[in-house]
Order: structure tokens, then C-alpha cells, then sequence
């Protein structure tokens, strides 16, 4: 199990993430976490991972991999805790590979950092590993300027991958990439997971993608967690009004010109500082809005929500 | 090639002669050096037609040339070979001066990116200020603070709030209405928006496009909508291309592609699009190849209907039904 609990991260004065809470068993549960950019989804991605750097500050709370304290970890122990208990799939994968290494030299790497395994025998299975990629075997030896987006987002996977961790957490990881390879690469990562009961925390800005991939999904807004549940009923009956403007302005096939005849959203001025983040925009607005912040509470079995409707 | 490759949808339009017509439109571009190289055909004989007052939607992945067709219209890239012409003007003629001048009166573009499409040293009220007194020629400051604060107005900012602001001050959102802001500054008559929602969060993706739409409606303005999603495609235009590797494989009025593609690769982004509520897992029905095609249909290594005449023969863009073009040899759901 990782459990998060009250964490708190700043940037300088502002504050990324504010008291995430959140239990993940570590076999076959998946999360997707979606927010608008600024929302705090990817601090959270890289704070389990401890990878806040300054001025980043994780400023409170606690974090734990079945009873190992990751806030309290050695620089040694955090190298074995990553890649092996758990990895990232960066949004980028250019830069999440060195461009002077092939891309079998990359997973030889991490083979061989993390685990006890002679060279030869890290070539072999770093060549199982990205053939069961779908990368041809006479493309390995390729450098990552060579392969297409595509190709290197399922290099990075197979990164992720290798030493089969119990956690995959993935960033954006379509963000980059045309909207065919995207489903492609989202078949792959839901093989993967679905093959070794996987846990997955899918970061994404795109609640689209979600549905058939996580079984349940957690709503960011303004650095906090508003709404968590399992997926279908979230999609099928939000229950923050943040969840539910998010839902009516999603473009489907089925979208019908209606829907741009909405007045004209105007421009909004920052978030409050007391009472619910999201008071300007509500449309349920009451009279304790403005005065005090919601906390996400257990509303329905498996359903939280951080709203005064409830 | 002398048939017309345009989309002619002469029964919608009646007899009214098209703001904007391209011709057989092709790009190369040359990699390493020029001697040895071959050309990258970015586009190839790409033809359409916009009128005044409708949007017109191209649809394609990263590669399929159609953020090359705006950048030729917007005079940035020079077109290999074809016909470009607005109105009477012939677009591939234009050589700076007046004649430049004029035509970015009527032609303008708002770009995808709305974090590296403003200047970081030009706050709000000179971004948008600057196209007008270039232009327009209007000198009187009044007159220009005026216009800008209208067109402010118009996109539905503040002006007396982002006026003053800087574009760093600015959400995405906001700047990318600056963009639109300051591409209407001189009245155009047809405006190209690249990608225009790409980059924006989910909750400002329709407040933009309704703003097109409105635009579109209250100054009788012609849209050029590049996209990747056929979803947005679907919801702003009434006719749509769709391309793929630099060529034009379907187009047509929008409603009746989406709902009978006639290109397999039309019926391929179709079947990737999310689906909204909860759907079964995710399956892999396609072939994949990122490998370059030499000969005949260049979608031929990633349809599943592929066949000796595909590698054979190149398929033509043609008519397959009322209103409808498709470049296919087998295409679907053709009555």
C-alpha cells in the first residue's frame, strides 16, 4: 500500500499541492488524476517519487510504501526505491532520454543499476523487453533522435517497466504524440498493467482518455483533490460542480452546436484565499462558500467529494 | 492534372465565387544538402475553396502538411508549385509594399501556441495596437485605444484589467484571445486559425471556440479551422478536409464524413476518438508503420484493406458521390 496523507507542497509563496490524501493498494488499482494545467496533478506525480526540487518544498506531510517512509529515505534508498517499487513515465520522452545512448544502452542501464545481472545478460533482456514493445529488434541500437514519438514513448515504457515495479505513474504521457499512436501507446501501457496487476497513476489533462484504461479517477482543482471515485460514477453523475463543468465541456462526436451558444465565459481574476477555491466560478454558490473550505469527505461508499453541497 | 480537385459544393453555394481558392497546391522541402537529398513533399496537390462567411475545417495528424497550406496563405512558406488566389489577387505574386499590405488587412492568422506566439516584451495594448496603426494607417492614439479596447470587449476581456499586462501575466486562455484579438485588429475577411485549441485547458477549449463561432456569425468572417480532432471539426464547419501525409483523402460536407467516412484513415481517426462514457478496454485493430511509401496510395501500410492496386496505382482525389471526394480505390460506405 502507498498512502499519502496531508501533503502540502510549495513553490515560494505559492502553493502547488495542498493536503493530498490518498490510499493506493499496490496490485492491479488504477488512478487516473485530472486537472487543468496549474491544478497540481503533476506535483503530486513527482512528489511521490521525491522528485520536488528546489524551490519546490514538500512543506508537510507524510508519505509511505508499505511501511517504508519515503520522506525519510537515503539518497541509496531512494535508487533502488525508484525504477524498482516505482517508476514514471515522463510527458516528454525526449527528454527523458540521453540523446548521445542507444536506446537498448538506456534499458542495459537500468537494468544493471538497479538489479544484479551481467552485461550480456541485460542486452538479451533488454531486447525481450523492447521487442515486446513493439520496437523492431534491428532498431535498437538506434539513438533517440532516430525514433519517432511514438517510438520513443515506448522505449520510455519499457524503461518503466523493466524492473517490474509495483507502481507505474505516468505523466502525460500521450500529451506529444498524433491521436492515433496516442491510443496505440495507451493500449500498451493498459497491456502492461493488466499483464503484471500493475498498480497506475495516469496524470492527464484529457478526462477523455480515462474511461477503459483506469477504474477510478481523482479531480484536481487548485492544488487540491475535489472529487474521487470509481470511474463510471463520476462520469455518469459528478458530483463537485467542478467534476460537472468539466464533463459538459467536453467535445464528443456527439457534441451538438448548442453547446457554443453558452454565454461567453469572461476573464476570471486568481483563485480566493478563504472559503472554496472554486466560489467565482460555482454556479450552486451558497452563502458558506466564500467563508469556509470544503474538506474532501466520504459522501457515498467510495465517493469523496470537498463540496458544501453535501 | 486539369480536373478541378476542389471541393465544389456549387448546390449549397449557389453560383458566388469563393473568397479563397488554392489550385493544386504542392510543397517540397529539402533536407540536408539540396543536391543529394530528395524532397520531403510536405503537401501535394492540395486543392480547396473557402466563401465568405463559413469555416472550413482541415483535418489531419502532425506531418500531413496542413499547417504548411496556412503558412503558404500567410505568405511564410513558398509554395512549389500551384495557384493561390484571394479574390483576384494572386497570393504567390505578392512581394511585400502595398500589395503585401493589403492582403494582411484581409488575411490573418492566430497561431497554435499561445505562449510563444505573443512577444514577452509587448504588453496587451501594444500587441494588438501595433496591426492597426500598421495596417490601417490610423494615427490618432484616441482612435487606436479605442479600436483596441473594442476588439478587447469584443473577445471578452477586460480591457481596463489586461490592457496594461504583459503576456506572462496572462492565462492560457487569455492570451490566446489576445492572439485573436490582435488578428482582428485590421478587419480581415479571412482569418486561419491553427490549432487553436491544442493548447488549452478543457474548461477554455469551448469558451474559444464559441468565440470563433460568434465571430464568425457577427462579422460575416471566413475560417480556416486546422485540427486534429474531428470533434471540434464537427462542431464549427460545415464542410471538412481531411488529410494525410501532404495529400487531401477525403472531404466533403462534414455531418455525412463523420457519419459514413469513405477513407479507411478517416474511419481509423474516427475509431480513436474517446467515446465519452465508460467503453470497453482498449484493442489494437490496426497496422502501424512509420516506413516511407515509395509507390502507389501512401496509405497503403497501415489499411487493413490494402491490395495489389493500392501498391500499383495511386489513387486520385475524386468524386464518389454528390458533394463527396475521397482518394481511395476501395473506399467504404460508398452506396
Amino acid at each position: 500500500m502507498l498512502s499519502i496523507s496531508n501533503l502540502t507542497v510549495e513553490y515560494g509563496s505559492t502553493r502547488a499541492l495542498e493536503n493530498a490524501s490518498l490510499n493506493f493498494p499496490l496490485e492491479g488499482y488504477t488512478l487516473g488524476v485530472v486537472g487543468e494545467s496549474g491544478s497540481g496533478k503533476t506535483t503530486l506525480g513527482n512528489s511521490i517519487m521525491r522528485l520536488i526540487r528546489p524551490p519546490g518544498k514538500i512543506v508537510s506531510g507524510k508519505i509511505y510504501f508499505n511501511d517504508k517512509d519515503v520522506m525519510q529515505m537515503t539518497p541509496k534508498e531512494l535508487r533502488s526505491f525508484r525504477w524498482k517499487d516505482i517508476s514514471m513515465i515522463f510527458q516528454s520522452a525526449m527528454n527523458a532520454l540521453n540523446p548521445v545512448k542507444t536506446i537498448s544502452d538506456h534499458i542495459v542501464e537500468v537494468l544493471r543499476e538497479h538489479s544484479d545481472i551481467s552485461l550480456s545478460e541485460a542486452k538479451v533482456r533488454a531486447e525481450e523487453l523492447l521487442v515486446s514493445m513493439g520496437i523492431p529488434a534491428n532498431r535498437i541500437r538506434n539513438y533517440p533522435h532516430e525514433f519517432s514519438g511514438g517510438m520513443r514513448q515506448r522505449a520510455v515504457i519499457a524503461m518503466a517497466v523493466a524492473l517490474s515495479p509495483r507502481l507505474l505513474i505516468a505523466d502525460e504521457p500521450t500529451s506529444a504524440l498524433d491521436i492515433v499512436v496516442q491510443d496505440q501507446i495507451l493500449a500498451l501501457i493498459q497491456e502492461e498493467v493488466l499483464k503484471h496487476n500493475l498498480s497506475l497513476l495516469f496524470i492527464t489533462h484529457e478526462i477523455s482518455l480515462l474511461p477503459g484504461l483506469v477504474d477510478n479517477v481523482a479531480v484536481m482543482y487548485a492544488g487540491e483533490i475535489v472529487e474521487l471515485g470509481p470511474i463510471e460514477k463520476v462520469l455518469n453523475d459528478p458530483l463537485h460542480p467542478y467534476t460537472e463543468m468539466l464533463l459538459d465541456s467536453l467535445l464528443t462526436l456527439s457534441s451538438t452546436r448548442d453547446m457554443l451558444n453558452r454565454p461567453v465565459q469572461r476573464q476570471e481574476a486568481g483563485f480566493p484565499k478563504e472559503g472554496c477555491k472554486y466560489t467565482t466560478r460555482c454556479k450552486y454558490r451558497m452563502e458558506i462558500c466564500p467563508r469556509e473550505r470544503p474538506i474532501l469527505t466520504e459522501v457515498e461508499k467510495g465517493r469523496f467529494v470537498s463540496c458544501h453541497k453535501y | 492534372m486539369s480536373q478541378v480537385l476542389g471541393l465544389d459544393t456549387g448546390a449549397v453555394k449557389g453560383g458566388k465565387s469563393p473568397l479563397l481558392q488554392v489550385d493544386n497546391l504542392s510543397v517540397d522541402f529539402f533536407r540536408g544538402s539540396i543536391r543529394k537529398s530528395e524532397p520531403v513533399r510536405a503537401v501535394q496537390n492540395a486543392s480547396l475553396k473557402i466563401y465568405q462567411g463559413e469555416i472550413l475545417s482541415l483535418v489531419g495528424e502532425s506531418g500531413s502538411g496542413k499547417t504548411t497550406i496556412a503558412r503558404c496563405l500567410m505568405c511564410l512558406t513558398e509554395a512549389t508549385s500551384g495557384k493561390l488566389m484571394l479574390g483576384s489577387t494572386d497570393i504567390r505574386a505578392l512581394s511585400g509594399g502595398s500589395g503585401m499590405r493589403n492582403y494582411r488587412k484581409q488575411v490573418q492568422m492566430i497561431y497554435q501556441d499561445p505562449f510563444e506566439s505573443l512577444n514577452p516584451r509587448d504588453d496587451v495594448f501594444s500587441t494588438i495596437s501595433t496591426p492597426i496603426r500598421l495596417l490601417t494607417g490610423e494615427k490618432h492614439s484616441e482612435v487606436v485605444t479605442e479600436t483596441v479596447s473594442k476588439l478587447l470587449e469584443e473577445v471578452g476581456l477586460i480591457p481596463s484589467l489586461v490592457m496594461k499586462k504583459f503576456p506572462h501575466q496572462l492565462s492560457g486562455g487569455e492570451r490566446q484571445r489576445v492572439n485573436i484579438a490582435r488578428a482582428l485588429a485590421p478587419n480581415p475577411s479571412l482569418l486561419i486559425a491553427d490549432e487553436p485549441i491544442t493548447m488549452l485547458d478543457a474548461s477554455q477549449r469551448l469558451t474559444i471556440l464559441s468565440l470563433l463561432m460568434k465571430l464568425k456569425q457577427d462579422r460575416n468572417l471566413s475560417i480556416l479551422l486546422i485540427t486534429h480532432d474531428l470533434a471540434s471539426a464537427k462542431l464549427m464547419s460545415d464542410r471538412c478536409i481531411i488529410m494525410f501525409r501532404g495529400r487531401i483523402v477525403e472531404s466533403g460536407p462534414t455531418d455525412e464524413i463523420l457519419n459514413n467516412p469513405y477513407h479507411p484513415y478517416t474511419q481509423l481517426i474516427l475509431d480513436t476518438l474517446p467515446k465519452g462514457k465508460v467503453g470497453s478496454k482498449r484493442t489494437l485493430d490496426y497496422k502501424s508503420s512509420t516506413e516511407e511509401v515509395k509507390s502507389g496510395c501512401n496509405f497503403r501500410l497501415r489499411c487493413k484493406y490494402a491490395a495489389q492496386k493500392c501498391q500499383d496505382e495511386d489513387p486520385m482525389l475524386e468524386e464518389k458521390s454528390a458533394s463527396r471526394m475521397a482518394a481511395c480505390h476501395f473506399p467504404l460506405n460508398v452506396a
